[in-house]
């Protein structure tokens, strides 16, 4: 099997199906780090394709020394980024049905060492997490997702947003409180009490 | 000093991601070991930020016909990006010799009406000398014909003469009295003829550059040509003085054969840009403003009219003087 360093290779050369290869290694991870960042499936699609696509035309920048994954989802990020200044992938309808077109999504997030129950209280709360995210507006989100969820540091986020580190500081406090607010909301809507210590 | 619970709340985010000075968090740590309501908190915090952490973490699976669709948006856009490209190297090709025309007329000193509009052969006659005979009229290029039977249809009226004396700031008698509102013919387009833009590039290989652009210097005054320094260019590498003459027609060809002998030939092109429609769009456009001025009895509209038809005479002597000459780009590489 071709590794990916020649692939890279070969497709820095103008090799179409050598990239059409990466593509298919790498559009798993890319597509479901584009998910997470967009909360929406075909936002995340059309990121992921101009993800492959900038790629390509950046293809001969590339240090094949880097890693390649690392790579794409920093185009993913600074693209998401970007849209985001510019009102594109807002995240207004995040997919609360993320089961529906991937059904494994959320029965993958329990441990294995843990007893059904336990799984699905864990399934059931990740998804009230994930339907809590998208109803953050969108400077919350943000830096929960590239804190939360990408473990950028505070320095990093301040960079990769523009703005100071007392604005990404404030922004996490009051984004995590946010959530937890529309947790609560969400449970209370559908019949569920408060957060439960169980959850995660 | 201790805080209390609303300052604690606004200190739980960072301490969970360790940003917290130390005694920031020496002041939160005490105030948890006595607040199980903060503690709580602090728990629900951990308990979110850790299903997004784990929510990150998720892969799912790429939409089918993913990549496909991917290699399809970018075999479109490389056709895309083609086609531009294409475009854009007629562009360049187009604008090359728009700026070798445009550089090869405002090489030419503006002269006075009647000494611009020399006939091809009148400047052949005066050996390409740009003064010319002050007395010429605007004639169709390169016949060399007086016009008297190519008149156009609409002789002006003897109004139109008057105020092409006004409009046309001209002391020569003979350009009054045979000038374009004289209703002697002075524009005139018979349409047997090709009228041709002709622009040379030469690069040539020269042990010295500077000397040879000496020589290229002296050559273009022996053939009665004009020459004017565009400065260095950078070419493979190699430095090279770049020359632009303009050349009378029949001194052309010469001039560019002991040009070619200054050095070793690298490249010669030679452009030619048929410009004989737009001598017809303008003649047509002549007459037709000629008429409609004859027939104008509205004073501000004769002005208007007589606007025009100035701005056509000076377009005509544009293509006039494009046509009688060549312009020649001589590129002097050094070895």
């Amino acid at each position: 099997m071709t590794d990916s360093i020649d692939l890279v290779q070969l497709a820095q050369k103008g090799n179409t199906k050598a990239f059409e290869k990466l593509i298919e290694d790498y559009q798993n991870r890319v597509f479901s780090y584009c998910y997470h960042l967009t909360g929406n499936y075909d936002n995340a699609q059309d990121l992921a394709q101009e993800v492959f696509i900038q790629a390509f035309n950046s293809l001969k920048s590339f240090r094949r020394e880097a890693d390649l994954g690392t790579w794409l989802r920093r185009i993913a990020l600074n693209k998401w980024i970007n849209s985001q200044r510019r009102n594109k992938f807002i995240t207004v309808s995040l997919d609360e049905s993320a089961a529906s077109t991937n059904g494994e999504y959320f029965r993958e997030i329990a441990a294995d060492d843990e007893s059904p129950v336990e799984k699905i209280e864990q399934e059931e709360f990740a998804r009230l997490v994930w339907q809590a995210l998208g109803r953050l507006g969108s400077e919350f989100r943000q830096v929960l997702i590239l804190r939360d969820m990408e473990e950028y540091s505070y320095e990093e986020i301040a960079s990769l947003l523009g703005c100071s580190l007392g604005t990404v500081k404030s922004r996490l406090n009051r984004g995590r409180k946010h959530i937890r607010e529309e947790i609560d909301l969400l449970r209370r809507e559908s019949g569920d009490g408060p957060l439960n210590k169980k959850d995660f | 000093m201790g805080v209390n619970c609303i300052a604690a709340g606004e200190l739980l985010s960072p301490f969970l991601d360790g940003e917290l000075s130390r005694e920031e968090e020496a002041r939160l740590t005490e105030h948890l070991e006595g607040c199980p309501a903060c503690r709580c908190e602090l728990d629900e915090i951990k308990r979110v930020v850790a299903a997004v952490n784990y929510l990150g973490k998720r892969e799912m699976a790429a939409p089918a016909g993913f990549s496909s669709a991917v290699m399809a948006r970018i075999n479109e856009e490389k056709t895309v990006t083609k086609n531009r490209l294409r475009h854009l190297k007629q562009a360049a090709a187009g604008a090359a010799a728009v700026l070798l025309l445009t550089a090869g007329v405002t090489a030419l000193k503006p002269e006075p009406s009647g000494q611009i509009a020399q006939t091809p052969a009148q400047i052949e006659s005066s050996g390409a000398n740009q003064g010319g005979n002050p007395g010429s009229d605007l004639k169709s290029p390169g016949d060399g014909a007086t016009g008297a039977n190519n008149q156009p249809n609409s002789s002006p009226s003897d109004n139109s003469n008057e105020s092409s004396d006004k409009l046309v700031d001209n002391n020569n008698e003979n350009q009054r009295s045979s000038g374009v509102y004289s209703g002697s013919g002075s524009v005139q387009f018979t349409g047997d003829k090709e009228y041709v833009i002709v622009s040379t590039f030469i690069k040539i290989k020269v042990d010295d550059s500077e000397a040879a652009q000496e020589k290229a210097r002296a050559l273009v005054n022996n053939n009665g040509a004009q020459m004017q320094s565009l400065g260095q260019q950078t070419s493979d590498g190699k430095l090279c003085l770049v020359e632009k003459i303009v050349v009378s027609n029949s001194e052309a060809q010469n001039l560019v054969k002991e040009l070619t002998a200054l050095g070793s030939l690298i490249s010669h092109q030679e452009q030619k840009a048929d410009i004989t429609q737009r001598y017809s769009e303008l003649y047509n456009q002549y007459i037709a403003l000629k008429n409609e001025r004859a027939q104008t009895q509205d004073s501000a509209e004769a002005v208007q009219l007589e606007r025009q038809i100035k701005q056509i005479e000076d377009q005509w002597r544009a293509l006039e003087q494009q046509t009688s000459s060549q312009t020649i780009v001589l590129w002097l590489q050094q070895q």
